[in-house]
């Protein structure tokens, strides 16, 4: 498995699109804080949560990250070449999966970090302040990190059901940010969709009560993502590739 | 010297793929054997990108097997190193260098990144290995496929079509390069082709599908002494006529061409040189396989 690991990150790192993807996942990041600090207000334990929770810009671009890594390998026709040099379905969508939410971890990693270095400039150059703890860093670095991984996967995994970019991005946003909403809006159902536990993790100190809670939210996100990649290697593996 | 038997690489049997209503490949069994290459030939739509398909892992055989050593594709434990394929006219990403494709390939099989440097200059793509791929000609893009099967210096070859977008040079190239893998290192080699010509010159065996189904499977160097024909050209014309004249042998001459029947280039070359006749041009013309190919395959492309 190392093997095809290290395979997948060649073929991750040595595309274009990966590092399109992770600079604009920065952006959003950043985006993300600025537009908090604008939206700042007096209560500085609101404006820590604006700026600390994850992007939303970067969530979609997770989406996009994973479908673009699995169906791009089905547009470029490469995958006849993944397959004949790794007979084993699974271990090669595993290998991949492991690579797609590697870059996701970091990226989470990096937005709390990000978030801070942009509120410092900001409230060094303006005026303002916040009461970010350590504490409270770590709990929202986790909860983004978590989501973003979450969200890749789900992206790999409609990829490897497409087969097609194009239909796995339209996919993919119009179950997470049209059926899941509606769903949501379906009193017994709404605490249990993708979105909203991607609410809670993204953003853990303002919890409304049609959110899971935080552990809740990690435990339905880990079975989103078990249940869709059981669905895709499961039909990958029974699947001709032309 | 012993005999030895040598087991078939490529072992295929009772093959059977069907799409809906539609039978690609229909109860087809063949198979290809060590040091020789094997062309697998038939008109478009015949059923040969299906096979090998399946051959590889990459379609469910609806009935039959297809093995390779002896095993099938998807239990084969270091893919790589036993069977590389040449498909598609190269299945690699756009935006990748060729290098950075073939090192992907190489981390899997656990291959030094200084093998794929040594692909690369032996398909004579050393100029440009990290030039996009997306920037290769076809030609370039068929190199590189090659390279990716050689990666690994397996003992089986599998090429769907490999001549698509060579130039004349490299067909020349090609050809050479897979008789050397096939006789001197004793690799098997199956080789599609939907153009008879391209491929009369390089495989020693042929198996010609049509409709999904085996139409012949016959050894080329038997159909050449049976009924081929020799084309030479001399100024010595009468010369070479009487010289290769024996029983079951006919020579006729037009001019400074002399047409041989029942003789292999090899014999004309050698009853010229005892005679000390000088020759401009010696060629074997394929007209049996070409005649029997088409008697196969008349009418039955899809």
């Amino acid at each position: 498995m190392d093997r095809q690991i290290k395979s997948e990150w060649i073929k991750a790192s040595s595309v274009r699109s990966t590092w399109v993807i992770v600079g604009l996942s920065i952006v959003g990041i950043v985006a993300q804080a600025i537009t908090a600090l604008i939206q700042g207000g007096s209560d500085s334990a609101a404006l820590t949560r604006g700026v600390l929770s994850g992007s939303s810009y970067t969530l979609v671009l997770m989406v996009i990250l994973g479908a673009v890594a699995s169906s791009g390998e089905y547009t470029r026709k490469s995958i006849i070449t993944t397959y004949t040099v790794s007979p084993s379905r699974a271990r090669a969508i595993v290998a991949k999966t492991v690579v797609v939410i590697a870059i996701a971890l970091v990226i989470g990693a990096l937005s709390v970090p990000i978030s801070r270095l942009v509120a410092a400039i900001w409230f060094a150059v303006g005026s303002g302040s916040w009461d970010a703890g350590l504490g409270t860093a770590l709990h929202y670095a986790y909860g983004t990190m978590i989501t973003y991984a979450g969200f890749a996967v789900i992206g790999v995994m409609v990829g490897v059901l497409c087969r097609s970019t194009a239909i796995a991005v339209g996919v993919a946003f119009g179950v997470l940010f049209i059926i899941d909403p509606i769903l949501a809006a379906v009193t017994t159902y709404s605490e249990y969709t993708a979105t909203a536990s991607a609410a809670t993790m993204l953003d853990p100190d303002t919890h409304q009560t049609a959110q899971p809670a935080f552990g809740a939210a990690i435990a339905l996100m880990v079975f989103y993502m078990i249940v869709l990649s059981a669905i895709a290697v499961g039909v990958e593996q029974r699947r001709d590739v032309d | 010297m012993g005999y030895s038997y040598r087991p078939p690489m490529i072992e295929v049997q009772e093959l059977t793929k069907t799409y809906r209503h539609f039978t690609a490949v229909k109860r087809l069994s063949f198979r290809a054997d060590p040091g020789q290459i094997t062309g697998f030939l038939g008109p478009n739509g015949a059923g040969k990108t299906t096979t090998i398909n399946m051959i590889l892992g990459l379609a469910r055989p609806d009935g039959g097997e297809a093995k390779i050593a002896g095993t099938m594709f998807h239990e084969l434990d270091d893919p790589v190193a036993t069977v590389g394929a040449v498909l598609a006219g190269g299945a690699f990403h756009d935006g990748r260098s060729a290098r950075e494709s073939l090192l992907a390939t190489a981390a899997v099989a656990g291959l030094p990144d200084s093998r794929v440097d040594e692909v690369i200059e032996l398909v004579g793509l050393g100029d440009a290995p990290n030039r996009r791929v997306g920037a290769y000609s076809l030609g370039m893009r068929q190199r590189l496929s090659l390279a990716q099967a050689l990666l690994g210096d397996p003992q089986v070859l599998i090429l769907d079509e490999p001549t698509n977008g060579l130039d004349p040079g490299g067909i020349k190239w090609l050809r050479e390069t897979l008789q050397r893998l096939a006789h001197d290192q004793g690799k098997t080699i199956l080789l599609s082709s939907h153009i008879l010509t391209e491929v009369q010159e390089t495989v020693d065996t042929v198996v010609v599908i049509a409709e999904g189904q085996l139409a012949s499977e016959f050894s080329l160097r038997d159909l050449d002494s049976d009924a081929g024909q020799v084309i030479a050209r001399t100024p010595q014309a009468e010369g070479l006529v009487a010289a290769v004249q024996r029983d079951g042998v006919t020579a006729t001459r037009d001019g400074e061409t002399v047409r041989v029947s029942g003789m292999t280039s090899l014999d004309v070359g050698e009853a010229a040189l005892k005679a000390g006749i000088v020759l401009a041009e010696l060629r074997a013309e394929h007209l049996e396989l070409e005649q029997r190919y088409m008697e196969l395959t008349q009418g039955k492309g899809r």
